[in-house]
Parts: C-alpha cells; structure tokens; sequence
C-alpha cells in the first residue's frame, strides 16, 4: 500500500541534503571570514565612525579674584540650545511638516529671531545644529516648558539643551584691560584670561557615547566618561579699591583734559613689584566686549572717518600700560639723575648753569624755560627740569655708562610681566648711539619704553636700587582653595645703590615740595617727577600740532616709600597739556584717597591743620539752642530753617565731613520750600577763596582736592556736582584745584 | 506492532513516538532566535514603541502559540492534508489571486503582500510554499513513474507556474525563487528523469542571464546595482547593505557579547527582520554564526533523514519540502545579509520577527515530526 521512498529518491535525496549542508556552510564561512576577520578591522573603524560620538564637556573655568577676594570674574552655567534635523526626516511627511513648523513657531518667539530664520534650522542636512550658544537658565526653562508643551509631537526627540559655561564680570568695566575676556567657547582672547588660559580652563572631560543613528544617546548605550577637571583660580595683587580709585581719577582726568588717545596708571608696590593696580580708559566691559563706547560709535559713524570698528576695538581691548610704548620725557630724569648719583658725575649741590641753549655736536637744544634756569644746582635742575643740566651731566656719562644703566633698569627687555602683548621697547643700541642721541635720551626723547618698564625702572630708583619683575597674579588655587603656585617677588638685580636711591628720594620729595606742588598730598610726604613729551614721530606723521603725552611718575611715602604711581594722559587736547597740570593732580587724588585705605596715618603740618575737616555731628531731636552751641564750638557756621524748636533734619547729614567754615543747615520743620532750593555754581578757574565765598552765597558746602596749598596759584578745574544742578541748601560739592604752573 | 499501526492506519491520530532530535534542533534553533530577537529589536522598539519588550512579547506569545501547535499537529496523521491537498491548493492560488486585488497593506507603493484575516495579518506566499509543498508530494506520491511523459512534467510545471506567477505579480521575487526552488526539488526526488534535469538546469542558467542582462526586472536590476557597489549610494540604496555589513564586520572571531551590538542603535534597518543575522554576527561573532549556520545544517540533516525513513512517499516528500524550505530561506538570508546575493527581502526562520510567519513555520515543523512518527527511525 504504502509505497517508500526508492533507492533512486534516496540518493537524490542524499545529494540535494549535501549540497545544501556543504553549500550553506562552506559559502557562509567564506563569506562571513572575508567580512568579520579580513575586513572586520575596516568595518569595526567605519561603523565606530558612525556610531561613536566624542563630546567635550567643558571643565568650569577659574575664577578671579582681587587681593581680599572679591569676585572679579566667573563662570555661571549657561545652555547651548541645539536641533537634530535629521531626526524629524525619519517621519512622515506630513508629520516633519508639524514638527518643524512646531519648532520654528516655538524657537521664534523664545529667542526673538523670525519664523523663517528658525524653520530654516529645521531643514539643514545636518543631525546637529546649534541654535543658540551660552543662554541663561531662564531661556533654557523657556526651552524646556516649550518641549514638555509639545509632548504629544515628541519635540524633545529633535531639541536638545547642553549646560556648558558663561563668562561674568560683576564690575564691569573694573580692571577689563587687565582681566580681558573671553570667547564663545570660553577661550580667553585678550589680559589675563588670555594668559592664564590654560590656567584657568582646567581639563575638559569627555564623553566618548555611542549614538543611534538619530544622533542621540540611548538610554542604555555603551558610555566613557572623563570627569572634568575644574580649572584654578587666579588671585590677583590688584585690589579692587585701589583698581576703583585709580580709574575714577584717571577718567576724570581722561574727559576734562579731553584726551583723544586714552590714558593710563599703574600702581605699584615698590618693594614687592606687585601691582595694586592698573588703569586704562577708555576701557571696555568684559560682560560685552564687542560693544564701543558711545565716543567710539559716534567716531564710526562720521562720514569721513577713517577708522574701522576693528581698530577700535582693539584700541579699547588694548592694555596701554603694557602695550604701548612712548617717549617719557622728563620722566627719565629720575633714571638720568641714579645713573649720575651712581656714578659720582653729579652731586646734589653741585652747580650748574642753565643759559636756555646748549650745543651737542653742533646740535642745539633748549631748555623749557625760556631765558634759561641761570645758576642752579643739581637737585634744583630736577625741581626745575632742567634739560641743559640733564644733557650736560648724560654727556658726562657718556654712551656706554648710559647704555649700561640703561639696559641694567630694564628698558631693553620686557618687564616679563605676567600680562599678554607686552611690547618691545625701541632705544639707541650704544653702537648706535652718538652725543646728539645721548643728548635727547637723558631727557627721555628719541626712545620709546612701556609704562609698565618705567615704572619697575623709577621703583628700583628709589626702592634701595632693586629691579624688580612686576607681577599681577599672586597665587593660583585650585577649587578647594588649596594655594597651587604663588609669586614670589623677584629681583633680578640690584642697579644703583642705597645712598644713591636716598639721595633720589630727597630730590624727588623737592620736586613736589617745591615745583609740582599739584602732586602734593596733605598729611603724606609725596615725590615724584613729572614728564611732558612730545609726539614726534606723530606730529611729523599727521601733520598736527601739540601732540603731548603728559604724565607723573609718583612715590609715597617719600621717606619710605611704598607705593608708585604711575598717571600717563596720551593726547591732552584741553587747556593744558603739561605732566604737572593733567597727571599730578590725578596721581594726588588717588594717593589721597588710597594712602588712608592702606593704613597710613597722615602727619599733619600746621597750615593744614588749619584747613582740617570737621566731622558733622548728629543734631537730630536736639533743641536749635543746643544745635548752634554745638556747631558753632566746632567752628562751624548754621542757618535754621523753619520756626519749630527741634532739629528733624540737617544738612550735611551725621558723619559727613566739612571744612572749617563750613555751614550746617538745620531743619526744624518739614519742607520742601524753594528757599531750600539753590543753583550750583561754576567754580571753574576760581582760587580756593574764590570758590569758597561763591559757595557760602550759593548756601553749598564745598570740599577741596588737589592742590590746595595756600600761596600756590591753584584754580578750580572741575567739580563733582556739575554747573547750574539744582540742589538742596547745604549739599557739599567737591572742587577739584590745580596749579596752572608752565613747568613740564 | 506493525499489526497494530495498520489498523490506525485510517485514524485521525498519530502513533509512534517523535524524532527528539529533530525538535531539539527545532527548540534550540527558536530559542536562540527568541534571545537574539530581544536584543537586537530592544533599540528600536524603545525608539518608535517606547517599549524595549514590545518586539519579543509579541514573538514570544506566538511562539508559545506556535510551539503548542506544533506539538498537537505532530500527534494528527499527516495524511489529511494528503486528501486535502487539492482543496489547499485551489485556496491559496484564491487567496494568491485576492492579495493582488486587495489594497496594498504596506507603506510601499505597488507591493501586495499581506492578508488580513481577524486581525493577524499573514502572507499568502508563506502558505504558497506550503501549497506548493503539498501539491506536489501527493501527486509525485502516487504518480511519480509518469514524470516520464512530458505532459505530466508540463501539468507540474504548470501548478508550480500558477503560484509563482501570482507570487512574483505581488511583487515578491525572493518568495518566487523558494517557491520554485522547492518545486524542482520535489521534482527530483520525485522522479524527475535525467534529461529534464539537464534541460531544465540549461534552461535556468539561460534564464537568469536573460532577466539579468535584459533588465526586464526592473526592481530587481536597481538592487543588483547597490549589490555590487552599495557605497555608491551609502546614505540611500547601499545604507540597508552597508549598514549590515558594518553590523557583521565589527562582530569579529568572537562577537561583542549578546546584547552589546551598536549596530542596532538604529544604524541597521529594522534589525529585528530581514537583517536580524548581522547583529547576530555583531554579537556573537563568527564563531557564533557559524554555529548558528551548523545548526540549521543539522536541522536540515535530520529533516532530510526523516524523510528518507518515511513508511511511504508522501511522507518522504512533504519532509523534504519542509525542510529544504527551512533551509534554501536560511541560506538566502544569509546571502542577502552579507550581501553575496542582491537584497531579495527574505527572512530568517526561527529570528526574524513575524508573529503569523512562526507559526505556520512551527505547524510545518510539527508536520515533520508527525512524519518521524511513523519513520523508522530508532526511537529513544
């Protein structure tokens, strides 16, 4: 019945089983060997190509801080919002049509950009594009709401948020040249963010992730993470009140003197070479580095102008203290003079004389003073600035002593100050160098140095004879505050000695005493010298005239001295342009207000003791009788307003400080009548008398600064309550006074 | 014994006891396809279901299901389906001739493929093999010795033509070849005289290089292109390939270990289908595929061996057919996969997702143990 297979079957059967077993696997093995073992090493790169994806997660960066530890620069979080175009192509066309215009609406209103510029990111042939770098939580949050919004598209699978890092700077402008700022991806572009770069970036992790061919992780995918490293932190030597003080006078002085190439002013420890601080205005705010001052702008946008947005940016991100070099006039006197001293060519009485002309070489050059100083001695040739005495004694030194001197302060190598872009100095090489060189070089022409090397070069002058290496950076810690390198000071060499740098120190406190009286500080022993260069090179280049830099190089205490200042005004265009009326009453009110922060106790003379401010007590609730007792026993002069019999307000308020003279407002009523209203006058040009009659008839208060010494032919130049404000009775304005002195 | 089995002879049930072999292969091979399909579909349906688990559910239920069937068909007498084989037949080319008039299913134009009948959806060509299968062990059982006239060799032809005209009409050319492949192989076994053998083989190697030089498959020459040079269009027509290719290269002599292919991150299209062996490959390396290959080998030996010890003809030719389906749609597979032969789509028995697919495989596999029942085979 039940036929079986024949043999005939069978056999076919046993081929075709064969063919099928030997077939499969013998072209199998071939075929998956040539793949997995032959090729597997090409495929295993090409397909970890695809798949693997190396992230940088950007390590924070360090913080910057001043000398006591406020916070001058940080890193806060910050999202980079991102699109996964190709993810959406996955869908169908109608859905892609959904959910791009879902994210262009969305993207358009959370960062305010137009629909077609956001549908635009939706349709790059990209899996990743950034939309928009370093937003703040609050836009990130948008962000987010907006994606937890449109759960139902699964928007979330096409828009990613990254927490990377922003740079801030909560004082602004504050020490911008010094500090710099950053770039998009945190990079430092320019100061110290610039050269402690590496410093401050730290080490970024990584994350080395396995991607689906959407472009994002898997939940559950293969992972390497490298934790990032935190970058450290930098401590400065600059302390933000000394920062803050420099750079409000030194603005000041910027406007009123008009000057059209910025200014700046160092600070410095003179034992240590660290420095207190470093001022550049017109600077910039690190927070927005891109944006120009309002000046700039209006620069720029002059018809004929002949700049571009780049070069003023540069010139605003410029640290001019280091970057800059100029011709430091009579400045470099105090250098000639410790050359003189060291090398017994001069001594300080010994006498020269100054007939307005002297001839080098056939070359004739002239003193500032017209009809010449006459018979002076050498410390009088500094108070004077003498140029014939100067380029008299630099003859006696001759080229190789000067040459010598010259590179031993510093001026032929960088100061090696830890700040980027410090420039080269240009000077006569002593082969180079003939008596007519010689001649201008001992008055600081014909070369040019940064002010940063001239203030280490004076320091050294005066601090015992030792060069020091100006620094700005005192330590650097790491983000448990653990100190991970700090500076030490560090003396390259010692140039000139004790006694000469004592002797120095005499002159110097002489010119101050008895020339450059706006550089005085009442209470404090100030020297210093003041320089009034001209621009050469510039003038002779433009065309222009009465091109000047003007600038004072300062040290107090003179006895002891311990702090230097350096104020250089480029292009003063205002009334005056000499070093001892545009930089010395700069260097004064900062050394006024800074020598008190430091801890130092002013000794007073009597004259100015007779000038001495009075504090203003508190009368509040006191009957008028006991008011005016009060008053009038500290020297002080009252006006009552109002009938009543209590004090309920005074003018000035308790604790502030006034002149003796000064007048007291009591209020014994509350009003607002116009009578307690008054017109600020304009002091401008008035002596210290003038001004004070003219604000006892306004009903103001006023306060000196500056150069106020009695004798002295001071004027008011400006005033911190400008002309025609109208204020309340009894308000204090500050005057600012200064020598209208012709001296260099 | 021999007395007792005559007198079952007419009954529903089945007597003797299954090849245990066999359905080890059989365990062994889902088994391993079950492990390798959750891995390499958890990617990809956490992606587009939310749910890692939804691919390996569904295919776990119906294996479940498949299985059960299994077991219950290799206790029926498989002569039924000898008596009905005419009536399987007529309704396959039925419901060959409806899917072509029915909408398409699928996202792709112009491709009619599926069938839905209460809710599961299947694939008439699954059961056109079957058909195919059917059709011609009950007629070569009994007729074989006319395969000497022509007329029964072109009546043959002629079945085997119908089904495959229906099928390659869908279009589903991967399908035909198996189809037609299983028909000549029953053929041979069946009987079919040297000559033809000869002839035909000519003719088939004239035929192959007819369609692939005349380019009247238009579908099919696109692929052939891709096949030679898939990096000529990587983002596009070679992506399937090259990303396959990636898949198995990266596997290596030893793999990346189970559940650590990258490869399915999306990168390989539907891993879980037609392209379910490269992350096999990915994962368990070579020496795990080719043990994987070693096994469907052994299961096709067995098959085959049950077939040689079937008590009749019909028995012997269903066995064959059965398995050599198993086994000509692994190795194609396989050959697509590592890009040996154009893509055809064809999937992987016992790995590639497929719910209707499994079963009807499993049910085809429990007609083979029901035929092992009867062989005399030595018995555990």
């Amino acid at each position: 019945m039940a036929v079986k297979a024949n043999k005939m079957m069978l056999t076919r059967i046993i081929v075709i089983m064969l063919s099928i077993v030997i077939l499969f696997t013998s072209i199998s093995a071939v075929r998956l060997t040539k793949i997995m073992i032959i090729d597997g090493e090409k495929m295993q790169s090409l397909a970890s190509e695809q798949q693997l994806y190396d992230t940088l997660v950007s390590a924070p960066r360090g913080d910057i801080y001043d000398s006591k530890m406020n916070l001058l620069a940080k890193s806060d979080t910050a999202y980079t919002i991102y699109l996964m175009p190709n993810g959406i192509k996955d869908l169908t066309k109608e859905k892609q049509e959904k959910v791009k215009t879902q994210i262009a609406t969305g993207f358009s209103q959370i960062f305010e950009i137009d629909f077609d510029t956001a549908y635009a990111y939706t349709e790059k042939q990209t899996y990743y594009v950034i939309v928009k770098k370093r937003v703040d939580k609050s836009v990130a949050d948008k962000v987010r709401a907006f994606l937890a919004e449109n759960s139902d598209l699964g928007l979330a699978r096409y828009v990613g948020i990254d927490e990377t890092t922003k740079r801030y700077y909560p004082n602004e402008n504050l020490a911008s040249v010094v500090l710099g700022f950053v770039g998009d991806d945190n990079q430092g572009l320019s100061g110290l963010e610039s050269y402690y770069d590496s410093t401050l970036t730290g080490v970024a992790g990584r994350v080395v992730a396995a991607k689906n061919a959407h472009g994002s992780d898997m939940p559950f995918s293969y992972q390497i993470v490298e934790e990032a490293k935190q970058g450290n932190s930098l401590v400065l030597t600059i302390d933000s009140y000394i920062q803050h003080i420099a750079e409000k006078y030194l603005e000041q002085a910027v406007e009123v003197n008009k000057a059209s190439n910025r200014g700046a002013c160092v600070i410095m420890n003179v034992n240590t070479g660290a420095v207190l601080g470093m001022a550049v205005k017109g600077d910039f705010n690190p927070n927005e580095p891109f944006v120009l001052s309002e000046a700039d702008e209006e620069l720029l946008s002059k018809e004929n102008s002949t700049v571009t947005r780049n070069e003023l940016l540069n010139k605003q991100w410029r640290n001019k203290a280091v970057s800059d070099t100029y011709e430091p006039g009579s400045v470099f006197k105090i250098l000639t003079a410790a050359m003189a001293l060291e090398e017994n060519v001069t001594k300080l009485d010994q006498r020269y004389n100054c007939g307005y002309t002297i001839y080098v070489a056939g070359q004739v050059y002239h003193c500032h003073k017209k009809g010449g100083h006459g018979s002076l001695n050498f410390k009088e040739a500094m108070i004077g600035s003498c140029n014939p005495v100067f380029i008299t004694v630099g003859q006696l030194l001759g080229t190789s002593t000067f040459s010598k001197y010259f590179e031993a302060f510093g001026f032929s190598k960088k100061t090696g100050i830890d700040l980027p872009g410090e420039a080269t100095s240009v000077y006569h090489k002593q082969d180079k160098m003939g008596p007519t060189e010689l001649a201008s070089s001992s008055f600081g022409q014909t070369f040019k140095i940064t002010p940063m090397q001239l203030i280490a070069a004076a320091s050294a002058a005066v601090n015992g004879g030792y060069l020091l290496k100006p620094y700005v950076v005192s330590k650097i810690v790491d983000n448990e505050g653990n100190i991970v390198k700090s500076t030490e000071k560090t003396i390259k060499r010692q140039v000139v000695s004790e006694t000469t740098s004592e002797k120095l120190r005499e002159i110097l406190k002489a010119v101050v005493e008895k020339g450059v009286k706006n550089a005085y500080v009442a209470g404090y022993g100030v020297g210093g010298k003041t320089g009034t260069s001209e621009k050469v090179a510039e003038m002779q280049a433009t065309g222009e005239r009465g091109l000047y830099i003007s600038s004072f190089m300062g040290f107090a205490p003179i006895d002891d001295p311990e702090i230097a200042v350096l104020v250089m005004i480029d292009e003063p265009r205002g009334d005056t342009h000499y070093g001892s009326t545009v930089a010395a009453p700069v260097a004064s009110e900062i050394l006024s207000d800074i020598l008190p922060y430091l801890g130092y106790e002013p000794q007073y003379t009597e004259e100015e003791l007779k000038n001495f401010a009075v504090k203003v007590p508190n009368l509040t609730n006191k009957t008028v009788e006991d008011a005016k007792k009060e008053l009038s026993n500290l020297g002080l002069t009252v006006k009552v307003v109002g009938d009543g019999e209590n004090v309920i307000k005074q003018l000035p308020v308790f604790g502030e400080t006034l002149n003796k003279d000064g007048r007291v407002i009591i209020y014994t009523t509350e009003t607002e009548d116009v009578d307690t209203i008054t017109t600020v006058p304009d002091f401008s040009g008035m002596t210290v008398g003038e001004a004070n009659t003219a604000a006892y008839g306004a009903g103001l208060n006023i306060k000196y600064s500056g150069n106020t010494t009695s004798g002295s032919g001071a004027r008011a130049y400006d005033q911190d309550i400008k002309a025609n404000t109208e204020v309340t009775l009894g308000t204090t304005v500050t005057i600012y006074f200064r020598e209208a002195t012709s001296s260099d | 014994m021999q007395k007792k089995k005559t007198k079952k002879d007419s009954s529903f049930w089945q007597e003797g006891k299954l090849d245990i072999t066999f359905l080890s292969f059989v365990l062994i091979l889902l088994s391993i396809g079950l492990v390798m399909l959750f891995s390499a579909s958890y990617a990809y349906s956490y992606t587009y279901f939310g749910n890692s688990y939804r691919f390996i559910f569904r295919q776990s239920i119906f294996a479940v299901i498949g299985v059960a069937l299994m077991l219950i068909i290799s206790k029926i007498d498989y002569h039924i389906i000898k008596k009905l084989s005419w009536l399987i037949y007529i309704i396959t080319v039925g419901m060959l001739g409806v899917v072509l008039i029915l909408p398409p299913m699928s996202d792709e134009l112009n491709v009619k493929r599926w069938i839905s009948i209460g809710g599961f959806q299947f694939q008439p060509s699954e059961i056109g093999k079957f058909a195919i299968v059917v059709i011609f062990a009950a007629w070569l059982s009994v007729n074989g010795d006319k395969l000497k006239k022509f007329k029964y060799v072109a009546w043959m032809l002629l079945l085997l033509g119908i089904v495959c005209g229906l099928v390659v009409a869908e279009p589903h050319l991967s399908a035909t070849i198996l189809i037609f492949a299983i028909g000549i192989v029953l053929l041979i076994v069946g009987g079919l005289q040297k000559r033809w053998i000869f002839i035909g083989a000519g003719g088939g190697v004239a035929g192959v290089l007819f369609i692939i030089f005349s380019g009247i498959v238009s579908y099919g020459s696109d692929r052939i292109q891709y096949w030679l040079d898939p990096w000529a269009d990587p983002s596009g027509k070679g992506y399937q390939t090259i990303q396959s290719l990636l898949a198995i290269g990266s596997g290596g002599l030893l793999g990346r270990g189970i559940g650590q292919s990258r490869q399915k991150y999306l990168w390989v299209p539907e891993p879980h289908n037609d392209f379910i062996f490269s992350i096999v490959c990915e994962e368990l390396g070579l020496i795990g595929a080719m043990v994987i290959i070693v096994l469907f080998c052994a299961l096709v030996w067995r098959g085959f061996t049950i077939a040689m010890r079937a008590k009749d003809r019909f028995g012997t030719l269903m066995a064959i057919g059965l398995t050599f389906q198993v086994g000509l749609q692994a190795i194609l597979n396989i050959l697509v996969v590592t890009n040996t032969i154009p893509n055809t789509g064809i999937s992987l028995p016992f790995f590639s997702y497929g719910g209707t697919a499994l079963v009807i495989l499993l049910a085809e596999m429990g007609i083979v143990l029901s035929i092992s029942r009867t062989s005399n085979v030595k018995k555990l």
